[in-house]
């Protein structure tokens, strides 16, 4: 049997995996008894010092890198609803100043795995669809806590989002809100986080024939971030990032390649900043 | 936190003309003798209407020689698929609106190629296929052509009509095309 024309939008699942909180796909697998699995790598950076708005000298390079691999799956009971699982390996470190002296800290080792349980209410149309979202989330204390710079705080954490993706043969768009309540960890919380992600891409090539086309998309990713507690470091602020997004698709499988830079940066406190990431993922669906 | 909230706000209306210039959808659909047309709302990526095809790919009265030649194709521009029946096989179309929507898409219209011959009754006309036992009512007298007739035929039914389908019952089409042959 030609199994062409099979693949057309995994990019779809791109879109969605652009996205740190998001269950695995959006769009896809839409049908009931479809399941998806994705790996991807993020690699992160930032080794600039950030205060409120304003860059601070930094002679001591001072900065971090954190890597993250999700093994990502996705199970659709039916189109309206659907599981997700993330389970992540975090491998990280970063160096700072403490009492006047350069320490370096490190963590590695198993992240906390998110559960999702997106409902989805589709419309279908002649020549479009579109859908709303909303996914509970469940992020489980499975970090470890031991390391200098623990991979998790330990916290079962909730989270809802909401989201509207709309799609033509050329055009994908898709926006999400999203909040996290983060409980108290053992020896430190993380701060409550609002975020805001719109995926804006272009169907620039699909060869219906043999099953594979090219998308280019631009990622926008909007951060605000509570103050924790006991943290060396406070993430808190605001932050905007944006970036590029492409995705190639053939039949069963899809590569995509992202990157993100932050464009709007405002600290709460001395912390990081200029964050760079660059995530490459590799999926299929079934 | 105000750019946050300024940014989901302004973003999608500023985008949105953007996807809203959706394809072109109304070239008709042209059945071949064997084919099957399904038009599915919707369906507009190929890995999203992956479930669809394999839905569509079960149902029995497809030809398997035709089938496994060339599958189930799909045409995201037009949303539509084409499948291969064997019409000797009863179609049984609650099947398709159920692979259809454990697809995750919505039925819209099926395009038919019909061999057969006209029969009329009380008024009702309807064109029963040569090779299996599908009757389709058709709406209205076909202009030139007599009860007895044989005839081919390209007809749309749309989801209402799948809908109320019955089997042994003739399903109601409308006809796109129909001529006489010679029998």
């Amino acid at each position: 049997m030609n199994r062409s024309y099979i693949f057309g939008s995994l990019w779809l699942a791109a879109a969605a995996g652009a996205l740190g909180h998001q269950p695995v796909m959006d769009m896809a697998p839409r049908w009931a008894g479809g399941y998806g699995v994705q790996l991807f790598q993020v690699h992160s950076i930032a080794d600039d010092l950030r205060h409120s708005e304003l860059t601070l000298p930094n002679p001591h390079r001072l900065g971090s890198r954190v890597d993250t691999t999700w093994l990502e799956g996705v199970y659709t009971f039916q189109r309206e609803f659907r599981i997700t699982a993330k389970v992540p390996y975090v491998d990280k470190s970063r160096q700072w100043l403490q009492d006047g002296k350069v320490i370096r800290q490190d963590g590695h080792g198993l992240g906390d795995i998110i559960i999702g349980a997106p409902i989805k209410k589709y419309v279908n149309k002649k020549g479009y669809t579109y859908n709303l979202s909303l996914t509970p989330n469940l992020r489980l204390p499975t970090g470890s806590t031991g390391d200098d710079w623990a991979v998790g705080d330990g916290s079962w954490d909730a989270g809802l989002s909401l989201s509207y993706s709309f799609e033509t043969p050329k055009w994908y768009h898709l926006y999400d809100l999203y909040y996290w309540k983060n409980g108290s960890g053992r020896n430190f919380d993380q701060g409550d986080e609002l975020g805001f992600d719109a995926n804006i891409g272009w169907h620039a090539w699909h060869d219906g024939d043999n099953g594979r086309g090219l998308f280019l998309m631009l990622d926008i990713a909007a951060r605000h971030i509570e103050p924790g507690k006991n943290q060396l470091i406070d993430p808190a602020g605001d932050t905007i990032a944006v970036g590029p997004v492409a995705m190639y698709y053939h039949e069963d499988w899809m590569l995509k390649f992202e990157y993100r830079q932050t464009v709007y940066d405002k600290a709460k406190s001395t912390r990081f900043g200029d964050h760079r990431r660059f995530a490459v993922g590799f999926g299929l669906t079934f | 936190m105000k750019k946050l909230i300024l940014l989901f706000v302004v973003l999608p209306f500023m985008t949105s003309p953007l996807a809203a210039v959706a394809d072109e959808l109304d070239t008709p659909a042209v059945a071949k003798p064997g084919e099957m047309i399904v038009e599915v709302n919707g369906v507009v990526c190929s890995i999203c209407a992956k479930g669809l095809k394999k839905n569509l790919a079960k149902l029995d009265f497809q030809s398997p020689v035709l089938t496994e030649k060339s599958g189930v194709k799909i045409d995201i521009r037009s949303g539509r698929l084409v499948i291969h029946r064997d019409p000797a096989k009863p179609i049984d179309f609650g099947a398709i609106r159920t692979a259809v929507k454990r697809g995750g898409y919505d039925l819209e219209k099926l395009y038919l190629h019909l061999t057969g011959s006209l029969e009329e009754a009380n008024g009702q006309w309807v064109l029963a296929e040569k090779a299996g036992r599908h009757k389709f009512a058709l709406a209205k007298a076909p202009d030139g052509l007599a009860d007895g007739n044989a005839v081919t035929a390209r007809v749309v039914i749309n989801a209402k009509s799948v809908a109320k389908a019955k089997p042994g019952a003739a399903v109601a089409v409308e006809v796109d095309e129909i001529s006489g042959t010679n029998q």
